[in-house]
């Protein structure tokens, strides 16, 4: 019964491609799968809380490596106006700690040029009040939070 | 409140099957969790469909449900290319070695060995051009990702 559900349905995740300079996500992007494609990096902008519903996720997937030495690697800023709100965790394949807000907000999630590796990936949240993050990257230096 | 009824009235769970032997899945797995189980200490192969073959957003989740002994062989998830990206994350101190990565250099094979206990998963995204994977294993040698 479910197989045959499953092939009715086939669920699959909505993926979008990013590889223009800039991105504003908004409230309708949710559950979206953005695949993180320009080498000289990307600003993508996150919507305040207050202007998405509670429990908006996306995902963003590094697919080319912000390796350009000229470039700023990919920013996700999540400053449109409620302040520092971000809190997560970074965890990582390498042998040494990845990273943590340890309690204090930020505000900007970025993939480090010339260290992010495709595959590298960040999944962030909102409950209405903050955006938390879950990250995984083969490296501790790829992913931060500041 | 309005939230929670449309909870109940969809009430969203994932398909879940259990996988015994080699198995070559198709687009119509996507969005299911297998459980990797074996009666014989033996792991086996899964075959990934062709990332042309499947919808972008096709995804999976693998999750051991039996390891593979020691010295038998190993579960293996085979793509038909290198087109594998992605890590592991090990749950516990990798005592000087690192989790497994791609590294920026596609893969065609995760491999789950015999220090993969049960709960050890591995999940996949395909964007019609990759499979996106990441590994949370208990152990730093539990996992490869290669291509052999």
């Amino acid at each position: 019964m479910s197989e045959n559900l499953n092939k009715l349905f086939s669920p699959v995740l909505v993926i979008e491609d990013l590889s223009d300079s800039t991105k504003t996500i908004d409230k309708y992007d949710t559950g979206k799968i953005f695949t993180l494609s320009r080498a000289l990096g990307i600003t993508i902008s996150l919507p305040n809380v207050a202007d998405v519903e509670s429990g908006f996720f996306v995902r963003f997937v590094v697919k080319v490596a912000p390796t350009n030495g000229s470039g700023i690697g990919y920013l996700i800023n999540v400053t449109s106006g409620d302040g520092d709100n971000l809190h997560g965790t970074v965890v990582v394949s390498e042998d040494t700690a990845g990273g943590s807000t340890s309690g204090t907000a930020t505000d900007v999630v970025t993939f480090v040029k010339a260290s992010a590796e495709i595959g590298d990936f960040v999944d962030l949240t909102t409950d209405g009040t903050y955006w938390y993050a879950s990250g995984h990257a083969s490296l501790a230096a790829s992913l931060t939070y500041t | 409140m309005a939230q929670k009824n449309t909870n109940k009235l969809y009430s969203p769970v994932a398909v879940s099957e259990d996988i015994t032997a080699a198995k070559t899945l198709d687009k119509y797995d996507t969005g299911k969790i297998f459980r990797l189980k074996n009666s014989d200490g033996n792991g086996y192969q899964i075959t990934l469909p062709a990332v042309t073959a499947v919808e972008s957003g096709w995804f999976a989740r693998f999750v051991i449900g039996t390891p593979p002994s020691m010295f038998a062989t190993a579960y293996t998830i085979v793509a038909p290319a290198a087109v594998i990206h992605g890590m592991a994350i090990p749950a516990g101190d990798g005592g000087g070695s690192d989790g497994a990565s791609t590294g920026g250099t596609g893969v065609t094979t995760i491999t789950l060995n015999f220090q993969s206990p049960i709960g050890d998963v591995a999940t996949l995204v395909c964007d019609g051009t990759y499979y996106y994977t990441s590994i949370v294993s208990s152990g730093v040698a539990a996992s490869t990702l290669t291509s052999p």
